[in-house]
């Protein structure tokens, strides 16, 4: 039971399995981080963050909203676009989700035709 | 979820009915599964706002410090509604992925980039309210009851169980609920 497989009819997940090995590699980490220098001292000064060489106080902080700004500015078109659909009118968004479960079928369709 | 029950109820009487079926118990205990990991988040969240009195996510930072075990919390929490293994969103997402690749490979691809689309705004979430600097206004602030701790705890215990003994929770809860919806006659038989 211990090993019991989750099967989903094309393949198995075995999670006991999996935690195993994820625990083998993080020993084997373990392994090789013992092997670096013995003479290194922990202090904060070492760890302190910092900004062009110059230490970092909370203001230089990466705020929630400056997250992926690269992609967001990369995508901005396709970003403009969604927003324009987003028109608060809801016969427009009954549209949308008839218009994707049509598709999602079609897919289905198209899947069982050509399996069958 | 949709994916999941639609395609077992697509598939009845087409050649793909088992991978339908199977289809169909990954959507069931995404269900089971996503009730859990959504209130477990839903309660970390509750347990920042309790504590900072802030819900704006830019007015946060590096809370890990003072809230380590909510910061745990969350991560497993995440980490669930993103699929990632041994939890349970990734047992139940497995399941839906795989059958529905043998409808449509188009699908399971669908599926499995808004996963990693989750995966990418949950990691803005952790790193922008969870880590960072600690801000100056939020220096007092101390990590919630132990009576809130309990409840976030007790939803990471079944999210880990029901990630690592998926089969079990899956042949004694979910196939026999997906069975009664696929055989409606012996349901509607039982209820008479």
């Amino acid at each position: 039971m211990i090993f019991a497989m989750l099967e989903t009819g094309e393949g198995f997940f075995a999670p006991v399995i999996f935690i195993a090995f994820a625990l083998l590699i993080g020993i084997t980490v373990l392994l090789f981080r013992s092997f670096g220098r013995k003479d290194f001292v922990y202090n904060k000064e070492k760890a302190a963050p910092f900004f062009s060489g110059n230490s970092s106080d909370e203001n230089d902080r990466l705020k929630a909203s400056d997250y992926f700004w690269g992609f967001f500015e990369a995508m901005n078109p396709y970003y403009r676009a969604i927003i324009r659909m987003h028109t608060g009118i809801i016969n427009d968004y009954v549209f949308w989700f008839v218009a994707t479960a049509t598709i999602v079928l079609l897919l289905l369709f198209a899947g069982v035709v050509l399996w069958a | 979820m949709l994916l999941g029950v639609g395609l077992g109820l697509f598939a009845i009487n087409t050649p793909l009915a088992s991978f339908g079926f199977k289809a169909m118990l990954g959507g069931m205990f995404h269900i089971l599964n996503h009730a859990m990991y959504k209130g477990l988040l839903f309660l970390t969240a509750g347990a920042v706002i309790y504590a900072t009195g802030k819900r704006n996510l830019d007015e946060l930072s590096g809370l890990a410090r003072k809230m380590p075990l909510t910061a745990i919390f969350f991560i497993i929490g995440a980490a669930a509604i993103a699929g990632l293994p041994p939890t349970n969103g990734f047992a139940s997402k497995f399941l839906i992925y795989e059958s529905s690749y043998m409808f449509n490979p188009l699908l399971a691809a669908i599926a499995m980039i808004v996963s990693v689309l989750t995966l990418v705004s949950f990691i803005k979430v952790f790193c922008s309210v969870f880590l960072g600097p600690e801000l100056k206004d939020l220096s007092g602030i101390k990590e919630v009851p132990k009576s809130m701790l309990f409840a976030m705890l007790l939803l990471c215990i079944f999210i880990i169980l029901f990630g690592i003994f998926p089969d079990i929770v899956v042949k004694g809860i979910v196939e026999p609920a997906a069975s009664a919806l696929l055989n409606q006659s012996a349901y509607i038989g039982a209820v008479l």
